[in-house]
């Protein structure tokens, strides 16, 4: 009963009164460089994906990638869907391809020096839709502190037949960024300038879930989820100033899939305390066929994927309490004849503050620092395919 | 001391050998004057006790009068009579003369009563008396039994331990829980010791004549206050034949630096070798390798399941009423069973059966109050004691800024006793218990935990030889959780355990030799696994409850103390256990292809009210020896079978409240643990100073653990996430105590290492690939200095210092990215250990003065815990942030903790 787990650890947020966190000095002993593969087939016509990578000892800031593997997954009557590497350790279907509801589906995995993994065979499962997403703008409670009100997204949903039972879901986010100033010119060099062809005053950011968001409903009656939370970010950011979108993706799991996804979450994410459940490392369902003593990490699963994307901008929330708020930036133009603009752009360009060309007025240009007409670095400057829905 | 030699003096019958008159004034002389006189006019010896004389005046004078009528004329108003005897004249109270002698001496009736062992005057220590014990009766040879009860003198209260023995030959015991002793001793004359640590001893010579009593009532001894003692008696740590026992006396443990200035038996407890926690604040002892459930902790009988208040920072013993704690490692007696490791035996106080009393202690954190008195005056007797802690207190210290200030945390507990002397033979006493510990959250959710138990107990002397006891007992935990963060999972749940039983216990002295023991016990167990039910009419959350649980236990045991030689003495015993586990109830039967788990159940069978479900027994055999080489030192062997049939789930690093008790069932074996100990214990007496070296293999059969992630809460098939599988633990353990003198104290080493072996048939049943592991509490090495420097009699400083290896932990051993962030990858269970725990407490004792009489006692202690302040780490654990993985410690304690304590007698 995971409730009760809740309270537990809230009441022993009371004990950290007398205690103290502090940083840990970590130190790697022995072998560190296990094969990690993750996998996820869904019943969307798509181009699906399996990722090979090794992992590595505490301090590594980045992984090996499994390449030149054989990789394909076949299903309870010998169908195969083949992979193929893409970009190293990415193995993506050939063609689009899509599960079955209902179907048992193996991973199976050849690395390039031979040794074979496979997986447990799993049920490709049913998801029910999310009933309703919803989007809150909320004040934070204590101390008044206006950097500590969110956004908060929340999903309901509910399986009238009582299957599902395990839950998990994902989310990708994209926000548009606008500069206050657009600049509509190059500057080449001198007083020569062209025009600006690929604007950089409006740019997307994107960020996805990278810690697991699960739930289970056992122990409730009904097979039903309210107020889950999905993603939360604090309202000072810049991502609820033009327009918000949030796509938000719901799985199915199985009891052990859950039981997977839980262990990796309490051992990875969950605060330490007096009663912590101890930790262990977590198998997966990825084996060696050659060596039952290989650690293997990693998990492939198979679940039918609902999905939906919502809009919001700043007005959405207003009714909440939100003030919508723009960036702090001292963006006042500076007009320039044509024969200064030469030596001020070369005296600006390799400084901590360049400059770039507002528009022509008169005689002359008038210019703005870079950041007040260019997000390029905090996004990408082409619209989203989705973007106009 | 004197030595007295033994030797027979035969009156010569019916006559005064030395037939004479005196004539001597009485006026204005004190009676040991005339005695004087009348002893230089005749040719008798005159023996007597200055005691017996009140401040008498005579009169007249005496003008040769008849020696006999003379005595007569002196003694009888002072109610004195008299014994010829040869050429010696014994003077004696009434009550002491044989009944043949009325108040004056027949000559026709005078037999050799008296085995007289010297003739000279000092035969009798000035200012004792030579006690009479027993009656004279011609035909008794050879041994004959003293016993009685020894108590204190201002309250009334038995004395448990004392050491009463003579020294030549030395025969010696110490006395019960009661305060009772028996001792079985050649007749004649003997110098009677009575010996107890911070008490004036008592030296009384006797007279033994035949079976009889003596009680004796002991003084403070003001010279031995506040000398910190473990063991009470001196002499008994090397006598006795168990090993792996210490004795903390709880009047010696005030000194004691502690956290949050509570005095607290427990927490003292573990400063002794072979005891240890998991870590700070952790009340789950591990006492020579065994899990924190394998301790029986009784109070005066009764069970306390959870002995910990606010998770283990308090013991729930409000050490005011405890008068001592017995903890046994070893060598366990067959009254004790049902638990592996250890019992940690602690007794009340019983009540001043004098005048009311009382005593009471303010801490930062509490404020206890104990009152004790006469309800019938030496007859029957209260105690009363309750402690709690200020109000939320400890959440004072909480950041304004943390969600939890709203929250509340509060414990309270209560005793009672009732004892009650119905004859000299009879008594009986009643204990009651109750704690309660409460949290709410700042939603409002609540968490709430309770002990209740009482005991009734019934002793009865049937003779000098034979002691019989009956004790009733119902013990009782419970848990309830009030959960209310969101309306759809509002819910109450609940835990309750409970057992009664009820034991029927005799000691029977056969001789000064040889002792036997017997009883049978009787324990039925009922215990409510878990339910949880919607709270509101929005919550969603289904009801559900865990079958009920119950089983009886049955216990039958004899044991023989025998002294083969008088170095040389062994203890057989043998305890029988059965226990029955009962339905109602729904058993799964699983599949025998794989693990045990939800999917692989095939069948249940169902078994109604009462119906035997599994039935386990066996013998426990206790076996123990103990050989003395010279006079101070000894050396022990014991081996221990024990069985244990109930069972605390846990999977946590420590032991949580919420931990619920097993009862063994169809699938969860009995837990067996064997030990073999052996102990060299040497006493360098003038020194006061103990010293012993113990050393102890143990293997665990059935012993409890989990698989990887079990979640233990709520389980429907609890067996399907329950692992049993074997363990070893073996050490040494090394204890030197200094009990006399400016500094006292006592310094405790221990290596020892205790290791799990979890090899089950499939995967998921095998731990680290079935590969024997360091249990949770494997701590190689650990050390404990406990001390006391007296400035003066009325201050002291004292000091702990306690060292330990750190206690291995699962560590993370490698990174890898998955779903969009890195994740960590952890070690084989247990293959590495947290840094080292080394702390350093320091105290500074006041006392208030110490006049004998005055109205009230009162004692101050300033202690600083962790005085220099290190961090040690309780446990260590993982937080990813925007993708990064971040090792964190937790410590508890990690700065100094200075506190007040005051407490007052009065």
């Amino acid at each position: 009963m995971r409730a009760l787990n809740t309270v537990i650890s809230a009441i022993l947020l009371l004990l950290w009164a007398a205690a103290c966190v502090d940083p840990f000095e970590l130190e790697s002993v022995g072998d560190t460089n296990f094969l990690v593969v993750e996998g996820f087939l869904s019943d969307r016509a798509k181009r699906h994906k399996i990722k090979l990578s090794r992992s590595g000892d505490l301090t590594a800031d980045q992984f090996t990638l499994e390449s030149g593997a054989q990789v394909y997954v076949e299903d309870g009557s010998g169908a195969r869907i083949n992979y193929s590497e893409t970009n190293p350790g990415i193995y993506e279907t050939e063609a689009f391809a899509s599960g079955v509801v209902g179907r048992t589906y193996n991973l199976i995995v050849i690395l390039s020096n031979g040794s074979s993994y496979v997986s447990d065979p799993v049920t490709l499962r049913s998801t029910p839709p999310m009933t309703e997403i919803k989007a809150d703008f909320l004040l934070a409670t204590q101390n008044d502190d206006i950097d500590r009100n969110i956004f908060r997204f929340t999903v309901d949903t509910e399986d009238p037949d009582n299957l599902t039972r395990f839950y998990r879901w994902e989310w990708e986010e994209t926000y548009e960024i606008q500069t206050p100033l657009v600049s509509r010119f190059v500057w080449i060099e001198g007083p020569i300038i062209n025009d600006r062809l690929n604007p950089t005053n409006r740019c997307w950011a994107s960020d996805t879930s990278n810690n697991i968001i699960i739930k289970s409903t056992e122990g409730l009656e009904r097979d039903i989820i309210q107020n889950q939370t999905i993603h939360t970010f604090r309202s000072f950011t810049e991502a609820m100033r033009v327009r918000y979108s949030i796509l938000i993706r719901q799985m199915s799991l199985s009891e052990e899939s859950f039981r997977y996804w839980n262990q990796l979450k309490s051992f990875n994410e969950t605060p330490g305390g007096l009663f912590d459940i101890q930790p262990a490392s977590v198998v997966g369902n990825i084996r060696s066929v050659d060596n039952q003593d290989e650690v293997v990490l990693g998990y492939f699963d198979a679940a039918q994927v609902q999905e939906e994307r919502k809009f919001y901008t700043p007005m959405d929330f207003v009714g909440q309490g939100f003030i919508p708020t723009t960036d702090a930036l001292n963006c006042d133009l500076d007009t320039l004849t044509f024969t200064e603009l030469g030596p001020f752009m070369e005296q600006r360009t390799n400084t901590m503050n360049p400059f770039e060309v507002i528009d022509i007025i008169g005689n002359g240009v008038s210019v703005a620092p870079t950041i007040c007409t260019d997000c390029t670095n905090r996004g990408i400057n082409q619209e989203p395919e989705f973007w106009d829905e | 001391m004197k030595r007295l030699v033994v030797a027979f003096i035969v009156l010569n019958h019916g006559l005064f050998a030395q037939e004479g008159n005196v004539s001597l004034s009485l006026v204005d002389k004190p009676v040991t004057q005339i005695l004087n006189e009348i002893e230089a006019q005749s040719s008798y010896k005159i023996y007597y006790s200055t005691d017996w004389f009140r401040d008498y005046k005579f009169e007249g004078d005496w003008n040769d009068v008849d020696l006999k009528v003379a005595l007569n004329q002196l003694l009888n108003p002072l109610d004195l009579g008299y014994i010829l005897s040869g050429s010696h004249i014994i003077v004696l109270p009434f009550s002491h003369l044989p009944e043949s002698s009325a108040n004056q001496v027949k000559d026709a009736d005078l037999t050799p009563i008296i085995h007289l062992t010297d003739t000279r005057n000092d035969l009798f220590p000035i200012n004792s008396t030579g006690l009479i014990i027993g009656k004279n009766n011609v035909d008794t040879e050879g041994n004959s039994s003293v016993a009685g009860y020894v108590s204190e003198l201002s309250n009334g209260e038995p004395i448990i331990g004392a050491l009463v023995f003579v020294d030549d030959p030395f025969i010696g015991t110490t006395t019960d829980n009661q305060g009772f002793y028996s001792l079985s001793l050649p007749q004649g004359s003997h110098t009677l010791h009575v010996q107890y640590v911070g008490l004036e001893e008592i030296i009384q010579p006797i007279e033994l004549l035949s079976d009889g009593d003596a009680n004796f009532e002991m003084t403070d001894d003001i010279v031995a206050l506040k000398e910190i003692t473990i063991e009470s008696e001196r002499d008994a740590n090397i006598n006795r034949v168990q090993l792996g026992l210490n004795r903390i006396d709880v009047k010696s443990i005030k000194n004691v630096p502690l956290v949050l200035g509570e005095p607290d038996v427990m927490k003292v407890a573990a400063t002794l070798p072979g005891v240890q926690t998991v870590g700070e604040a952790a009340t789950g002892y591990n006492v020579r390798g065994g899990a924190a459930d394998q301790n029986l902790i009784q109070i005066d009988g009764a069970t306390i399941y959870n002995p910990a208040h606010f998770f283990g920072f308090f013991s729930v013993l409000n050490s005011n009423v405890i008068k001592k704690l017995d903890l046994l490692k070893s060598s366990l007696p067959v009254q004790y069973g049902g638990r592996l490791s250890s019992v940690f035996d602690l007794t009340m106080i019983e009540g001043n059966k004098k005048e009311l009393s009382g005593s009471g202690t303010i801490s930062v954190a509490t404020a206890g109050l104990t009152l004790q008195g006469p309800i019938a005056k030496d007859k029957t007797s209260f105690v009363f004691g309750a402690r709690t802690t200020y109000s939320d207190w400890v959440l004072n210290l909480v950041p304004k800024s943390s969600d939890i200030r709203d929250s509340e945390a509060s414990f309270f507990d209560l005793v009672g006793k009732i004892d009650h002397q119905i004859d000299p033979n009879n008594s009986i006493s009643i204990t009651g218990y109750y704690s309660k510990d409460r949290f709410r959250l700042s939603s409002d959710s609540t968490f709430a935990y309770y002990n209740a138990n009482g005991s009734f107990l019934w002793r009865r002397n049937f003779n000098n030889r034979l002691i019989g006891e009956l004790r009733a007992a119902y013990n009782e935990y419970d848990f309830e959780i009030d959960f209310d963060e969101n309306p759809i999972e509002s819910f109450n749940s609940g835990y309750k355990v409970k057992d009664q039983n009820i034991n029927l216990d005799f000691n029977y002295f056969i001789n000064d030799r040889q002792k036997v023991d017997f009883g049978y016990q009787f324990k039925t167990y009922q215990v409510r696994p878990g339910s949880i039910k919607p709270v509101g009419l929005e919550s969603l959350i289904e009801s559900s409850s865990i079958d009920s649980e119950k089983a009886h236990e049955h216990s039958m045991y004899l044991s023989n103390d025998l002294d083969l030689s008088p170095d040389f003495s062994v203890y057989i015993g043998l305890r029988y256990s059965l226990f029955n586990a009962l339905g109602p109830g729904t058993v799964n039967v699983y599949s025998s292809e794989s693990s045990r788990s939800n999917e692989t159940v095939i069948d249940s069978l169902f078994f109604t009210d009462n119906d035997v479900i599994e039935t386990y027994h066996g013998p426990e055999l206790r076996l123990g020896t103990r050989y003395f080489i010279g006079n101070e030192a000894s050396l022990k062997i014991s081996y221990n079978r024990t069985r244990q049939y109930i069972h605390r789930l846990t999977n946590t690093i420590a032991v949580a409240p919420t931990d619920t008790w097993k009862l063994s069932d169809a699938h969860i074996k009995p837990q067996i643990g064997d030990q073999y100990s052996i102990g060299l214990f040497k006493n360098f007496g003038n020194k006061g100073i103990e010293a012993s070296v113990e050393g102890y293999y143990k293997k665990l059969i059935n012993a409890l653990d989990y698989k990887d992630g079990a979640d233990l809460s709520l389980n429907q098939n609890i067996e399907s996430d329950v692992l049993q599988g074997d363990g070893t633990a073996f050490g040494v353990e090394l204890f030197i105590k200094k009990k006399k003198g400016k500094f006292n104290g006592w310094l405790s080493y221990a290596y020892s290492r205790t290791f799990l072996r979890l090899n089950g048939e499939f995967p998921e049943e095998q731990i680290n690939g079935g590969e024997r592991f360091p249990a949770n509490y494997d701590k190689p090495h650990s050390f404990n200095a406990v001390t006391n420097y007296r400035l003066t009699r009325r201050y002291s400083f004292s000091g702990n210092l306690v060292y330990s290896t750190g206690r291995p932990i699962t560590f993370p051993i490698a990174k890898f990215d998955f779903g969009g962030a890195e994740k960590i990858h952890f070690s084989k269970r247990n293959e590495f250990r947290i840094p080292d725990y080394f702390r350093v407490d320091i105290g500074f004792n006041i006392e208030g003065n110490h006049k004998r009489n005055k109205l009230s006692h009162s004692f101050w202690n300033i202690s600083i815990y962790n005085v220099i302040g290190r961090k040690n780490v309780y446990s260590v654990f993982f937080e990813t942030n925007a993708g990064q993985i971040e090792a964190k410690q937790l410590s508890i304690f990690g700065a100094p903790i200075p506190t007040v304590t005051y407490h007052f007698e009065f």
